[in-house]
């Protein structure tokens, strides 16, 4: 006879305290190991557990048929208890759950065993008694294969074969799960990691509560042990009653629609009264002065969440913020176990490192997956970083001429295509992808927008139309007279989406040829960068147009001279130093004179640097 | 007694059976089709919700919506934490909401600039930088609505919510009522310097608007020692001031709260300045005074470096320092093989709009990345028999080069591999200068 089937017989016959405790303290450990990776490592309900297997040790060790492995018994009956218990907190604390798994510590144990820890007790759940005992004796107790024959009644050799046999067994099966170890290493993650010290106390706490019969655990556990005892004390007749007026009672209010809530409208099949009446929280929900309460709508399964948020009414665009919110939140936990992420003043402000990167790119992904497969569309890191900075992406200002429901409608159309990604993944030297399949983007749109759109898109995006806005900016030209200008500029570059402009000679033919001479002079003038950078600067502090124009001159004039100065090969190089700086301070006396002292710091600021520009560019071999 | 119980009980079984089974009939659309409503279908047929858009067809539920929903967020929040609704969702639903108005707001205001404009001209500098001012203000509101309504940082709220990283969150050491006063103070003078500036852009200088600017800096910082606690200006110091910033900035990364500080003590004692801005004149080469001020600044970063090597000792300088450099190179690595990828990626896309099948495209480039080694070999030997000048050979190679390409695409894509390749060996392509 083993030591635990002395120690139980001397419970069972003598009521023995000490035999109990001595139970208690040899399997305390075991219990709470159990129990804790069936309830997904809260150790509070943990300890709930170890409390109900205890107690239903001290109730059921009579009816033991001897010999037992009390070991094996108590890990069944651990995850047995433990099941039953979680069951009740599982649906709202499933998520909630995979939060925890995903924020393993530092110093928590190592992958295998992560991978290994949910599979454990399900896999030796699968195996025979006898195969269990064996596995819980040798490896979760650590026992050498004598004792473990010699408890089992076996041989050390029939004990070795017996442990082995159900090693196999478990690989396998772990195997089936997607989790493979060599023997060795499972034989080791189990000595190692399954068993775990409880709690200081506990063992006490737990014998002294079952001895005195009431449990000092809270919540379920403390309940269930109460009634449990109660039970056993108050006589049949008083549970026979109940039992019957129950009964009679359920079918009283079935019958009536007792539990239906008032305020999910008019009959009892409205959604929101059925998913009241299927759930326990009933009682709160009739607290809530809007007859339901949020415990009911929240479910461990997403889609279940996001049908229970429908029911209430809850609208589209908002369940897709709840639930991106929720999976984004769950996966930044999963990201921040890789790259910290976070801002502390000693720290550089960094991104995260390329191998950092190459671990957060995937979980980045299927974190998109989730959520488009959850609420039907996805939204983006940068879309995320757009709507709280807040800032418009480049799509977005592209498509914001339009009316609210087309530019969704294109924009919806452009993300679906997988053109954009595209886009933003190619890249050649020098040159962006945006404008070089601008047109094949145009396509795209053009099953979205109706023709006058799809040119008024082309209009103002096209980087071909915006460089021709900038040559013309101070150009006066009508809608009309520029598309008739972008239409000659079109056929002036050719169909290949590459060159942007034509050189400043055709620029300037072409407004001949369109306008007429005088308007080719004034476009040579004020297409000019010297006096469009001054312009812009007069106009970006604020003066009038024509004072603008009056410093654009200026800007004109200076570059002009400049450029001629720096061109000239006769003077030497300190000498084209000091004429240019002559024409940089005439231009400033210029620019005071004409606009005063007052906001002409950025003016000035602007014509040098053009000045600059001029003379390195003219200068250059 | 015994026997009366067990009876009791069957009979409740019994009733409770008769009672389940009915409600399950009610319940369950999939077993009563008259009643089911969409949203009530077995877990497993569910469809992803985009599929099943039509949940929402109950006016009763979209009343319970309506009653808890308020324009008011105040009242929005109350009710939802009266509905039960747990703190993280409240926060959740809240903050996406606020951000999606001023989201809104932005887009709209841009709208009407860009209606205004309309296609013939761009927008004009100075209303970008209204944009601009619009964006911040928006940004500062958006920030302090979710801190009145909820209590909590706006900017870790946003970076919680959306599970952003939190490293631009520089302002969380600060008590909200003094990140308030911080915020404010920020914001006028930011106004003011900018007013002050007079649209100097950063690459120019101005002696008479950069004493202007440091008056302004001075009247900033007596304000936000009279507004800020001593603790908090400590704080704020720690964080904000020139020293922390150039260490952050300009030194390897400390390893420790604690080895940062004497970082900073070692900046401020040798005086280093954030780098200036050059003066049109010194980067003309014609400034003696800009000149001086660069030798002192040169000089000064040769003190904090002997500075640093003797507090933090010459092995950990040398340790930070090839940190510094390994990281580099890791990111030089990381850059150079994005480049790879996105040019890869042009020439898959680039074939796709030219009607050529994407698989075999990518095959053909990742072909020819392959032949790299074996192409630069045969073209070392090519420039050794050939005659010229550098440039000439190099044309010539090329010319080569890209003879054989064309007829390697032809082979595998066809017609059209030709002008893929044209174009893309033309100014600055993918394959311009293959096989180097």
């Amino acid at each position: 006879m083993n030591e635990d089937e002395q120690l139980l017989r001397q419970y069972v016959r003598d009521h023995s305290e000490a035999a109990f405790r001595e139970l208690v303290a040899r399997h305390i450990d075991l219990v709470y190991s159990v129990a804790v990776r069936q309830v997904g490592g809260d150790r509070g309900l943990a300890q709930d557990v170890v409390q109900v297997v205890f107690f239903d040790l001290s109730r059921k060790a009579q009816g033991l048929s001897f010999p037992v492995v009390l070991a094996g018994w108590l890990c069944r009956h651990t995850f047995f208890v433990a099941s039953s218990l979680v069951r009740a907190e599982r649906r709202r604390r499933r998520r909630e759950q995979l939060a925890v798994q995903m924020n393993v510590p530092n110093d928590s144990p190592g992958p295998d065993w992560e991978r290994l820890r949910p599979y454990l007790d399900e896999v030796w759940q699968g195996l025979s008694a006898s195969e269990r005992d064996a596995i819980v004796l040798r490896y979760f107790q650590g026992r050498d294969l004598k004792s473990v024959g010699a408890t089992l009644g076996l041989s050390e050799d029939a004990a070795q074969k017996r442990v082995a046999r159900a090693m196999a067994k478990m690989r396998a099966s772990l195997a089936r799960r997607g989790v493979t170890l060599a023997t060795a290493s499972l034989a080791l993650m189990i000595t190692t990691h399954s068993v775990c010290a409880a709690p200081p106390g506990l063992a006490t706490q737990v014998a002294s509560s079952v001895l005195a019969g009431t449990g000092t655990g809270s919540g379920v556990a403390l309940t269930w042990i109460k009634t449990m005892a109660w039970l056993k004390t108050k006589t049949v007749v008083v549970t026979t009653a109940v039992a019957l007026l129950s009964g009679i009672a359920i079918t009283y209010m079935a019958h009536n629609d007792i539990w239906r809530l008032p305020v999910f409208g008019e009959g009892g099949n409205s959604s929101l009264s059925l998913l009241a009446k299927a759930s326990p929280s009933a009682i709160e929900a009739s607290q809530s002065r809007f007859g339901f309460h949020w415990s009911q709508v929240e479910s461990s399964d997403y889609r279940q969440y996001i049908v229970n948020l429908r029911a209430i009414g809850c609208p589209e665009s908002m369940i897709r913020d709840i639930i991106t919110a929720d999976v984004s939140q769950q996966y930044a936990q999963k990201i921040r176990a890789i790259w910290d992420g976070q801002y502390a003043y000693w720290k550089k402000i960094r991104g995260a490192t390329p191998g950092q990167w190459k671990m957060i790119e995937p979980l980045l992904k299927e974190k998109r997956d989730v959520i488009k497969e959850l609420v039907g569309c996805s939204i983006s890191e940068e879309a995320l970083n757009d709507i709280s900075t807040p800032r418009l992406s480049d799509t977005e200002t592209q498509l914001l001429f339009l009316p609210e429901e087309k530019r969704n409608a294109a924009a919806r159309w452009l993300a679906e295509s997988g053109l954009e990604e595209k886009l933003a993944n190619a890249n050649r030297a020098g040159f962006s992808s945006e404008r070089e399949f601008f047109d094949a983007k145009v396509k795209l749109l053009a099953q979205a927008l109706s023709p006058e759109e799809l040119e008024e898109y082309r209009l103002r995006n096209s980087s071909k139309a915006d460089w021709l806005r900038g040559e013309v900016r101070y150009f006066d030209i009508t809608p009309e007279e520029f598309k008739a200008l972008f239409a000659l500029r079109e056929q002036h570059l050719g169909p290949d989406g590459l060159t942007e402009s034509v050189s400043r000679a055709t620029a300037i033919e072409e407004i001949r040829t369109l306008f007429g001479d005088a308007s080719a002079k004034e476009y040579e003038r004020v297409s000019d960068y010297g006096y469009a950078n001054a312009r812009g600067s007069a106009e970006s502090a604020g003066f009038s147009s024509d004072l603008a124009d009056a410093a654009g001159q200026v800007g004109y004039e200076a570059r002009l001279a400049v450029a001629e100065i720096a061109a000239d090969k006769t003077l030497s190089a300190s000498e084209r130093q000091r004429r240019i700086l002559w024409v940089r301070q005439e231009a400033a006396k210029l620019l005071n004179q004409s606009l005063g002292t007052q906001m002409t710091a950025g003016i000035r600021g602007t014509v040098f640097r053009t000045l600059e520009d001029t003379a390195q560019l003219t200068t250059q071999p | 007694m015994k026997r009366l119980f067990y009876l009791s009980l069957i009979a409740s079984v019994g009733l409770l059976a008769l009672v389940g089974g009915s409600r399950f009939w009610r319940l369950n659309p999939a077993a009563s089709p008259a009643i089911g409503p969409g949203h009530l279908q077995p877990r497993s047929t569910r469809l992803p919700a985009a599929a099943t858009g039509g949940a929402l067809t109950n006016s009763a539920s979209t009343k319970i919506w309506a009653a808890i929903e308020s324009g008011d967020l105040t009242q929005f929040v109350k009710n939802l934490r009266d509905s039960g609704c747990p703190e993280k969702t409240i926060r959740d639903i809240i903050t996406f909401k606020i951000c999606r108005k001023h989201h809104a707001q932005l887009l709209e205001q841009r709208r009407q600039l860009l209606l205004s404009a309309g296609f013939t001209r761009g927008i004009s500098a100075r209303e970008w930088r209204e944009c601009q001012a619009l964006r911040v203000q928006s940004s500062y509101a958006m920030n302090r609505e979710l801190e009145t309504l909820l209590g909590i940082n706006g900017e870790k709220l946003k970076a919680q919510v959306f599970g952003l990283p939190a490293i631009w969150d520089t302002e969380d050491y600060l008590p909200l009522a003094a990140l308030d006063k911080v915020r404010e103070l920020d914001c006028r003078y930011g106004q003011l310097i900018a007013e002050a500036k007079q649209g100097l852009s950063g690459l120019d200088s101005d002696s008479v608007v950069d004493a202007k600017i440091a008056e302004l800096n001075r009247q900033k910082r007596a304000e936000l020692e009279t507004k800020l606690t001593p603790q908090e200006l400590a704080l704020y110091d720690q964080n904000q001031s020139a020293a922390a910033q150039y260490a952050r900035g300009y030194l390897p990364a400390a390893q420790s709260e604690a080895e940062f500080k004497k970082m900073v003590q070692a900046v401020e004692e040798t005086g280093v300045d954030l780098p200036k801005p050059r003066t049109f004149a010194s980067r003309y080469g014609l400034s003696a005074g800009d000149d001086a001020e660069s030798v002192e600044q040169a000089q000064k970063q040769a003190q904090l470096e002997a500075k640093l090597k003797e507090i933090l000792g010459e092995q950990r300088w040398r340790e930070m320092q090839q940190a510094e450099q390994t990281r580099e190179a890791e990111m030089n690595n990381y850059m150079r093989d994005e480049e790879q990828q996105k040019a890869q990626a042009w020439f898959v896309l680039t074939a796709e709009m030219m009607g050529i099948n994407a698989d075999e495209a990518r095959q053909f480039y990742d072909q020819l990345m392959l032949l790299r080694p074996e192409w630069q070999a045969k073209c070392a030997e090519m420039e050794k028999n050939l005659a010229g000048t550098t440039d000439e050979k190099r044309r010539q190679i090329q010319a080569a080069v890209q003879a054989e390409l064309i007829q390697l695409a032809a082979v595998t894509m066809n017609g059209t591999g030709a002008a893929l390749i044209n174009r893309s060996i033309r100014d600055g392509g993918v394959l311009n200068g293959y096989p180097n």
